[in-house]
């Protein structure tokens, strides 16, 4: 993997951010887009731009065959088939069409759903409303000391009223890559449904909804070289066959009259009204870009990125990391605190130097909670950063404190 | 470090209006909290006019506690009347933070608006 001719293709890399050149370690936020992404949407929007499905014209149909072969493309990524895929506008919709649609008609008093300490808000507001409304109990699977859950919380998956089990694939704020397909399969013993944020896993290591053997995976499509406002749903076939619509209006029903309505097949079932279309075209170039590096070059390129900051943090002595030491269990993400300075003050002060970190308690105040501190300072790793860049940001933290 | 940060080190350690522990003799106050940071700030007032103003909080970084400093400097003295009716920028002009980088106009955002919610309930 060719990490300077990768950082050719992504015109932001240029930029000078207060004097110095950028070093974008926020990629768990959003990721940079490629120039081949900048130049679909764009080509797209020049040429081929119409309402998809309705109409015969040409263009109509041009729209229509890139809006299906972009869920092709997505299907193909993560080997699923493609009608198992719906568009969303990011993996927060995608979690809260599973609860809207499935689990509030679903799920009630006595019933259980098994979350993860580590969740992003994301895959806890929904769940967390949920229980308020419908009086499900919600269950959490806790974390040791190096930011795991233990295999022994997994024992709170049993068959005694667990319905749906609902774990994040990569913790944003620690890294930790999780065992997502034990994780469904003790779901599955126990007639639990499995769902999955894959948000921090689909865009940094090869995902495979038929090995993991979950029943809904989410992502989001800007997090992986993709435009903002484009999300995806995997729901395995037999389980979104029995679920009714989420949103309702166009395009999503077979026929309508006065008095009733067939709903179409899924995915069209879910994705009523007009879609992000430029936005799947652009996912579907991300991917192809993804695809050209391959999966397992992306990963073996931020485990080692991962490895080499583990390393240099080790030699600070002002600073306090959280999360799995072993590269193996950790995902491109490095958090930690420097002492004697607040998570902005860090922020602030890398910026200071070009260096864009995230501060704060990204979305997973739970966690925060659990840990017992306030918030704390994420690098994130892709494609296009490099050793030096790490370097660089050490040096200036190694002076901070 | 450019200047602007050396500046705001240097304040934010030599506070004016930086307290732990606030009496309950104050008329008015008001939080705002964003990301595992939070701040309050409390008012006394006389004739209609902020007497003191202090401030206190939890998880503030350095940037936030100098400016949130420079901020109630400038609002001591004001006519509360006057001071509600400010905008964000001109809280900014009023503490000579005009020139502030997006980042730091951020962090002074984040005062302002525990100001803000401050002077609504005097």
């Amino acid at each position: 993997m060719d990490v300077e001719s990768i950082r050719k293709d992504f015109p932001v890399l240029d930029r000078m951010v207060n004097g110095r050149p950028l070093v974008y370690f926020d990629n768990a936020a959003t990721s940079q887009k490629p120039i081949q992404v900048i130049d679909a949407i764009k080509e797209y929007y020049m040429n081929h731009n119409a309402n998809i499905h309705r109409g015969v014209h040409t263009l109509g149909t041009e729209s229509t065959e890139l809006y299906d072969q972009a869920r092709k493309t997505v299907a193909e990524f993560i080997n699923a088939d493609e009608r198992e895929i719906v568009f969303t506008k990011n993996a927060t919709e995608s979690i809260n069409l599973v609860m809207y649609a499935w689990a509030l008609r679903n799920l009630g008093k006595g019933d259980r759903i098994v979350l993860s300490i580590m969740e992003h808000h994301a895959n806890l507001l929904p769940w967390l409303w949920l229980s308020k409304v419908k009086g499900v109990r919600l269950e959490w699977l806790d974390i040791d000391e190096n930011g795991k859950i233990p295999e022994t919380e997994l024992n709170k998956i049993d068959g005694k009223n667990t319905r749906l089990v609902a774990v994040t694939h990569v913790s944003n704020v620690l890294g930790t890559i999780n065992d997502v397909s034990k994780i469904c399969k003790r779901a599955h013993e126990n007639g639990a449904l499995c769902l999955i944020d894959s948000s921090q896993g689909a865009p940094h290591m090869s995902v495979d909804v038929k090995k993991i053997d979950c029943d809904f995976l989410v992502f989001t499509g800007h997090k992986m070289l993709g435009p903002m406002g484009i999300g995806v749903l995997y729901g395995r076939e037999e389980v979104m066959a029995d679920i009714e619509p989420f949103l309702f209006g166009g395009d999503m029903i077979e026929r309508v009259t006065t008095t009733d309505a067939v709903w179409a097949k899924p995915p069209q079932r879910f994705e009523a009204g007009t879609p992000h279309v430029a936005g799947a075209v652009g996912l579907a170039e991300a991917v192809r870009y993804l695809k050209t590096i391959g999966m397992e070059n992306v990963r073996e390129h931020e485990k080692n990125l991962v490895k080499h900051a583990l390393d240099k943090f080790s030699e600070l002595n002002n600073v306090t990391l959280y999360g799995p030491e072993d590269p193996e269990s950790r995902a491109g993400i490095i958090t930690f605190n420097v002492d004697g300075l607040t998570s902005n003050d860090v922020g602030i002060l890398l910026n200071e130097e070009g260096i864009a970190v995230r501060s704060g308690r990204h979305c997973a105040h739970p966690l925060h909670d659990r840990l017992g501190i306030p918030s704390t300072v994420r690098m994130s790793f892709y494609i296009y950063n490099t050793f030096e860049e790490i370097d660089r940001t050490v040096d200036v933290i190694s002076d901070l404190s | 470090m450019d200047e602007m940060v050396r500046k705001l080190k240097q304040r934010s350690t030599m506070l004016k209006h930086f307290t732990r522990d606030v009496s309950d003799d104050y008329d008015c106050f008001g939080q705002s909290e964003e990301c595992g940071e939070q701040i309050t700030v409390y008012l006394k007032i006389k004739s209609g006019t902020v007497e003191d103003a202090v401030f206190g909080g939890m998880n503030m970084s350095f940037i936030l506690k100098a400016i949130a400093d420079i901020l109630l400097d400038a609002m001591v003295g004001r006519k509360v009347e006057e001071l509600k009716h400010m905008k964000r920028e001109d809280w900014l002009s009023l503490s000579g933070l005009e020139h502030l980088d997006p980042t730091k106009r951020n962090v002074a955002y984040l005062a302002i608006r525990a100001i803000e919610n401050a002077l609504s309930q005097c």
